[in-house]
C-alpha cells in the first residue's frame, strides 16, 4: 500500500501545513515540548491515514482535525484544564462603543506587539481559543470547524462571535494600560 | 429599535435592503466570505451607503487582519520540521523496505 509516490503526495500536500500544526499545537498544549511532540504525532498518524483522506478536500483542516482528535485523546488529561463556566450565558462586551470616536478603524490594535495577541489568546477560554484559531488564523471555514470539533455550525458562529469580543476587549484593556489609545472620556 | 431606511419616491432598488440591524448580525459572515454572494451583494450595498456599518465593519476587518497576522509570525522552528521529516522517512523506509524479505 504505501509506495513512494503516496509518500511524496503526502508530504506535498501536508508539509506545507506544518506551521498551522505547529501554531494550533501551541495554542492546545500552551507547552513548546509538548507542542512539538503532537505535531510529530499528528504528521505519523496522518501519514498512516492518507489514504482516508479526500484529495480536493481541505487538507489543513483534516491535518487540524487528526491533531486535535490526538491532542484530546492523549495530551489533554495530563494538564487540568480550567472548570469551564456557562460561556454561553456571558454577554458579550462591545468595546467599538469605546472606540468610534477616537480609533473608529481600530489602528491601535497594530501596536501591540505579536507576543502580546498570541498570549491575549492563549488565555481564551480552550472552548473559544479553538474556534478562534481555526478560524481566524488558520483560514477554516466555519462547515470545516464544525466538523473538526464535531458541533453545530451555529455553535462555531456562536464561540467565534464571543471569542472575538473577548480577545477585543483584553486587547483594547492592554492598549489603554500601554497608552496606545486613550481610555474614553466618560471612563477617565 | 434601528430606523429603518427613509422611503423615497423612487422604485425600489433591485435588491431588497437590509436594515443596520441585520447588517451588524451579518458581518462576521460577510467578512468570512460566508453569506452566499447574493447577501453578500446586498450587505456590500448597505455597507457602501450606511457609514457607521462601515466604520463598523472596517473595525471588524482591521481585528480579523491583526489576528491572522499575529498568526503568520509564528512558525514551526526547523528542528521541529527536521525531527517530522526524519521520522516520516524512518516509517516510509521501515515500509518500503520490510525486515523480513519475501522472494
Amino acid at each position: 500500500m504505501a509506495d513512494v509516490t503516496t509518500a511524496s503526495t503526502f508530504e506535498a500536500e501536508a508539509l506545507p501545513h506544518l506551521d498551522s500544526l505547529y501554531r494550533m499545537a501551541l495554542r492546545l498544549s500552551g507547552d513548546p515540548m509538548q507542542a512539538e511532540d503532537l505535531v510529530q504525532e499528528t504528521m505519523l498518524k496522518a501519514h498512516r491515514a492518507w489514504g482516508q483522506y479526500k484529495p480536493g478536500t481541505n487538507a489543513r483542516a483534516w491535518l487540524l482535525t487528526i491533531l486535535r482528535n490526538t491532542f484530546i485523546n492523549e495530551y489533554r488529561r495530563r494538564k487540568r484544564e480550567p472548570i469551564p463556566v456557562d460561556l454561553e450565558a456571558v454577554e458579550p462586551y462591545a468595546i467599538y462603543r469605546d472606540v468610534e470616536q477616537l480609533d473608529p478603524e481600530g489602528n491601535f490594535f497594530a501596536q501591540i506587539v505579536d507576543a502580546r495577541v498570541l498570549d491575549a489568546i492563549d488565555r481564551l477560554p480552550p472552548d473559544f481559543r479553538e474556534v478562534l484559531a481555526l478560524s481566524d488564523m488558520e483560514s477554516l471555514s466555519y462547515a470545516e470547524i464544525a466538523e473538526a470539533l464535531e458541533i453545530p455550525v451555529g455553535t462555531v458562529k456562536s464561540r467565534l462571535f464571543r471569542a472575538r469580543r473577548q480577545l477585543q476587549k483584553e486587547l483594547y484593556d492592554h492598549a489603554v494600560e500601554m497608552g496606545y489609545i486613550r481610555p474614553r472620556a466618560a471612563d477617565a | 429599535m434601528t430606523a429603518q431606511p427613509p422611503v423615497a419616491a423612487e422604485p425600489a432598488p433591485a435588491a431588497e435592503d437590509i436594515d443596520c440591524e441585520q447588517a451588524l448580525a451579518l458581518l462576521y459572515d460577510y467578512l468570512k466570505r460566508e453569506t452566499g454572494p447574493e447577501l453578500e451583494q446586498r450587505l456590500r450595498t448597505h455597507l457602501e451607503r450606511c457609514r457607521p456599518c462601515f466604520r463598523s465593519a472596517q473595525f471588524e476587518r482591521n481585528f480579523v487582519a491583526l489576528v491572522a497576522g499575529k498568526a503568520a509570525s509564528q512558525h514551526c522552528p526547523d528542528q521541529v520540521r527536521a525531527k517530522v521529516l526524519t521520522a516520516l522517512r524512518r516509517e516510509l523506509h521501515a515500509e518500503l523496505d520490510p525486515p523480513a524479505p519475501t522472494a
